[in-house]
């Protein structure tokens, strides 16, 4: 009898512990906002603390007031409508600025950050998108190229009038930096920091790897081709289905061409890239994506700490040499090349 | 007086027992649909009630259908269209995002856990 009234005790026991903690998911504190123009997921895992979460987003809103294309009063919207004059530039857009101009060297022009008016005269992912008219894109083309940006004493800057800066290629991999940099500095040593698909793992999950999934490019959000394990790592993938505009059938995405201004004509329909920061696999993940296959590739293995996933258009899925065995594909629709 | 212990043991046995199997096989049963709008929880409803939820702010509507534990955006008014192409929810942790309407929809607590942390896009 005694036996029987342990053993219905335990039974009601167990039942009673079905709770959430249970089980091996680790709870977390999340956020879901909107900055930089994008939905921003934030994940604590270990400093569930609130304070750390309104600081970091405190400091996304900040970064987006000082290097919005749209928002008066913000850095690049003065330094673009400054008709030559010199402009004074906080040392975070000045930084920035800085790091697109390197990105156009390294990647042999095809990452612009001088092709505002174009990007601008084509709106894409916005109400006003449509195609703009051969005579809008030739003059647009005049006013492209980094020569045009003038670096001056401090922190001030000078455009050639007509000339007008966007760093939307690249501003988000800074914030998801600076994101990471909050962590570490109030002791988060576990975080996802996800800028619109613009992915960072703080740390661990509790020693594990974080597992990230590689959205498919002719498919919905939310659905994956495949997945990857990382730890302290970012990962950044620039497609032509982020943001597109329809005409006709035809599909005008939004990474432009600086020697054409239309659309950039890849194989590709999307690149990851994978290292430690985010403003670097940001500004890669424009600049491989526009490059194409055959020369992303060769890109990408002559780099140290440069990783990629190259999906192209005719489903072939190419992954860098550091990834084997790190990447697995999940979606059979898609052919892995080795 | 001994036997009627040992029948009201058993009861208690297998209550016990039907409970326990029932959490084993039904843990989504405890899953929450938390829907969000510019970044604020304004609903949280359960996952295993089948409902049609219409959100509307001025002239924004979005229309969320929960139903057989899935849940998806099945109609928005807005410019882009791509809540309403996401894939169903039936995963914690994962997110149907209107960003023109700055409406979430994420599933939370137990249930399904997800194999992925993020996914880059």
């Amino acid at each position: 009898m005694k036996k029987l009234v342990l053993l219905v005790g335990l039974l009601l026991f167990l039942s009673a512990c079905q709770s959430p903690e249970d089980q091996n998911s680790q709870p977390y504190l999340e956020k879901i906002d909107y900055a930089l123009g994008t939905v921003v997921r934030i994940k604590l895992y270990d400093n569930q603390d609130p304070a750390v979460m309104d600081r970091i987003m405190a400091r996304l809103h900040e970064i987006e007031e000082r290097m919005s294309y749209t928002l008066e009063g913000s850095d690049i919207y003065r330094l673009n409508h400054a008709d030559g004059e010199p402009v004074e530039l906080h040392p975070d857009t000045l930084t920035v600025l800085k790091e697109a101009i390197r990105f156009n060297e390294i990647s042999g022009g095809t990452f612009d950050p001088t092709l505002g008016v174009l990007i601008d005269a084509w709106a894409i992912g916005s109400d006003r998108a449509r195609i703009p008219s051969q005579a809008e894109i030739d003059q647009g083309l005049t006013t492209i190229g980094v020569d045009k940006v003038h670096f001056l004493d401090g922190n001030q800057v000078r455009l050639e009038p007509g000339t007008e800066i966007d760093l939307g290629a690249i501003a988000k991999g800074f914030a998801a930096d600076e994101v990471a940099r909050i962590c570490h500095e109030h002791g988060v040593e576990s975080a996802i920091i996800d800028l619109g698909g613009n992915v960072l793992v703080v740390g661990s999950k509790s020693g594990a790897d974080f597992v990230v999934g590689i959205r498919d490019p002719f498919a919905g959000t939310n659905t994956p081709l495949g997945t990857l394990g990382v730890q302290s790592q970012t990962i950044v993938t620039s497609g032509d289905y982020e943001r597109f505009l329809e005409v006709d059938g035809r599909r005008y995405h939004h990474i432009l061409d600086y020697q054409t201004g239309y659309p950039v004509e890849s194989d590709l329909a999307s690149v990851s890239i994978i290292t430690d920061r985010s403003i670097e696999a940001d500004g890669y993940s424009t600049s491989v994506y526009a490059m194409g296959l055959q020369k992303g590739k060769d890109f990408i293995e002559s780099k140290e700490n440069l990783e990629a996933i190259f999906v192209t258009k005719d489903k072939h899925v190419i992954i860098s040499n550091g990834l084997k065995n790190i990447f697995k594909l999940t979606d059979t629709s898609f052919t892995l090349v080795e | 007086m001994r036997k009627m212990d040992g029948v009201v043991a058993i009861i208690f046995l297998l209550m016990a027992a039907a409970l326990f199997g029932y959490n084993l096989t039904h843990r989504e049963a405890g899953s929450l649909v938390e829907i969000a709008k510019d970044g604020q929880v304004v609903q949280v409803e359960r996952l295993s009630v089948d409902q049609t939820i219409r959100l509307e702010y001025d002239d924004q509507t979005n229309l969320i259908e929960i139903e057989d534990g899935v849940v998806s955006m099945i109609d928005a008014n807005c410019r882009d269209q791509l809540c309403v192409h996401t894939a169903p929810l039936k995963t914690v942790g994962r997110a149907i995002v209107c960003l023109p309407h700055r409406v979430s929809v994420v599933i939370k607590g137990e249930g399904d856990q997800p194999e992925m942390d993020a996914i880059s896009e």
